[in-house]
């Protein structure tokens, strides 16, 4: 597990990657997030493994493909992956500094959680996942002074939110920190961290972007939203491992204990059934 | 000499010994002695609290003022000057209880009937009746009638035609007592941010605004700014309001919301009123609380120098 620092990044991103790709990509996931919250964290290194960045316009073989050979043929490197296909995951040239992951803009409609889009490169087949919730991350995105763009806060939020209505039994392939954890904790966990750092008032003035991207690209599902979020509630072993990965993730350092966390979750849960009302 | 008892926690002892220190300070012949019955905190709570009060004052003042604590296994002294003989001290605290303890007269009604009072005199309202205090304060006569006998007796009040009254000035000498002990007469209930997040004052504000539930006034820096557009403070550390009814509107406010009861740094704190009347004002938005319950609210945040300034505003007003 790596070390990054969010602004660090972001600059070698800006010289790194060509400037007429810039417009063909958003940084999403913790690092758009530790990014957004730099001064919140007071400049801290996060624990993430990668860069993830999502690759527009949706679903589109042609430009995932046209980016990274025009990558290989500046030098990245592939960094192994253990998926079959391969995901692209890509160093910048003479560094293993960080890397980069390619994952897919979905297409409206797309059903399933989760597809692969086959992508052949100049020295081999791989693949792209795309996630369904994942086109959320395009709405507002977001741009750093550099010119770099990444998801907003509240889509990453709204992603994650969508991506599980329920606690279920999934769990990450990878310890964290030596714990196997629900997929979901993660991922709603996440959701809280994201919460807590934006304040209650800045968390409000999210669900006006929900429902302009709810009625764009989910507008059967409003209702839930926040359903997952609700069964953490009531599953104190699901709840203490999202606590838990927050401990590790954006909120480390922060000492955020387990009820200020169900506070937030409580907050956010309250907020948006009086928004609805 | 202050008599102290039930003492319900550290603000009440703060604010005494604050106040012996002012009056102190007032004359370098003075001394003062604390005297403290059965207080419900520790002896060694009571006595860090007693050093690092002293720190805070200038030694001219501090090593004027002593202090006793009585009604444990083992009594407590930092007597000023000299040695305490504590069987003859409790002799004579003895006989002074039995007789007339300043602090034990200090009831919750007299404190009601107080502030009726004292409501009346900020507001430039001229005499009042008994009858108009009873029913604001929600008092019976007998209770009027000796709150008014024993303003009188400290020249802080006078009788005017046709059973009405009038405070005489501030009643500086009643207004010490009732600050001292305000905490625990007044019982107000503490709410810290849940969350863990830095509370943010003014958010809440904007959504008890838009609540608006019956009932609330605000108090404490909010009231302050509308007595005195020149309110002395950067910021406002609280929030502050003044209730009648129930606090339902809590979790409707905010879900976070915690309530504290040991030491700590509420984001909001609520004053229940316990008089029929409440004497709020009106505004264009939320009532704000009397000038009274303002003062005591400053008081209990120990913003005493801005306190001390709007009472001097008030008055001159």
């Amino acid at each position: 597990m790596n070390r990054l620092d969010p602004q660090a990044v972001f600059s070698r991103l800006h010289d790194d990657l060509p400037r007429s790709l810039h417009r063909h990509f958003i940084v999403v996931g913790s690092l758009a997030a530790a990014f957004h919250f730099r001064t919140a964290l007071e400049g801290r290194a996060i624990n993430t493994k990668d860069a993830d960045i999502v690759i527009t316009p949706a679903g589109e073989v042609d430009a995932c493909q046209k980016m990274a050979n025009r990558l290989l043929k500046l030098g990245w490197t592939h960094r192994r992956s253990e998926h079959s296909p391969p995901f692209i995951r890509l160093h910048p040239k003479n560094s293993t500094d960080y890397f980069i992951e390619f994952l897919g803009l979905p297409k409206r409609g797309q059903r399933v959680a989760k597809t692969i889009i086959r992508v052949d490169l100049r020295d081999g087949w791989y693949g792209v996942p795309c996630f369904r919730f994942m086109g959320l991350t395009n709405e507002g995105a977001l741009r750093s002074k550099e010119g770099i763009r990444y998801a907003a806060p509240s889509m990453m939020a709204l992603a994650n939110l969508l991506s599980h209505r329920s606690v279920g039994t999934q769990r990450m392939a990878s310890l964290i920190e030596g714990r196997s954890i629900l997929r979901s904790s993660k991922d709603l966990g996440r959701v809280l961290a994201l919460a807590w750092l934006s304040g209650r008032e800045q968390v409000q003035s999210w669900f006006d972007q929900w429902n302009d991207a709810m009625d764009k690209w989910f507008p059967s599902q409003r209702s839930a939203v926040l359903r997952g979020l609700k069964d953490l509630l009531g599953d104190p072993g699901a709840f203490e491992e999202a606590w838990f990965t927050t401990r590790f993730g954006l909120l480390q350092g922060k000492n955020v204990s387990e009820k200020q966390l169900r506070s937030v979750a409580e907050q956010l849960v309250s907020d948006w059934s009086e928004s609805l009302s | 000499m202050a008599i102290l008892s039930k003492v319900q926690g550290v603000r009440d002892f703060d604010g005494a010994l604050f106040q012996l220190a002012k009056w102190v300070a007032g004359d370098r012949n003075r001394q003062a002695l604390l005297v403290m019955l059965a207080p419900g905190m520790s002896p060694d709570r009571l006595k860090r609290e007693w050093d690092s009060d002293r720190a805070l004052m200038q030694k001219s003042v501090a090593h004027r003022i002593g202090l006793v604590i009585l009604g444990m296994d083992v009594p407590w002294a930092k007597p000023v000057g000299g040695w305490l003989d504590f069987q003859r001290l409790q002799r004579v605290l003895g006989t002074t209880i039995k007789a007339k303890s300043p602090m034990t007269s200090l009831t919750p009604k007299f404190f009601e009937v107080f502030k009726v009072i004292m409501v009346h005199w900020f507001r430039k309202a001229g005499p009042i009746s008994l009858g108009q205090i009873q029913g604001e304060s929600g008092s019976s006569y007998p209770t009027v009638a000796h709150a008014v006998k024993k303003l009188e007796t400290r020249r802080e009040l006078t009788r005017k035609s046709r059973r009405r009254i009038e405070l005489s000035n501030f009643p500086r000498e009643t207004w010490s007592e009732v600050v001292a002990l305000s905490n625990s007469l007044r019982k107000p209930v503490r709410f810290v941010d849940g969350t863990g997040r830095p509370p943010d004052v003014f958010a809440l504000m904007r959504r008890l605004e838009r609540l608006a539930p019956s009932g609330i006034a605000w108090g404490g820096v909010t009231a302050a700014r509308h007595y005195d557009k020149k309110f002395n403070l950067n910021g406002t550390p609280r929030l502050d309001i003044c209730m009648q009814g129930d606090m339902n509107f809590i979790r409707e406010l905010d879900p976070a919301l915690q309530e504290i009861t040991g030491e700590g740094f509420p984001v909001l704190v609520v004053h229940p009123l316990h008089r029929p009347h409440p004497m709020y004002e009106k505004t264009s938005k939320l009532p704000v609380a009397d000038p009274v319950e303002t003062l005591l609210d400053l008081h209990e945040m120990r913003l005493y120098e801005q306190s001390d300034d709007l009472i001097r505003r008030l008055t001159n007003a």
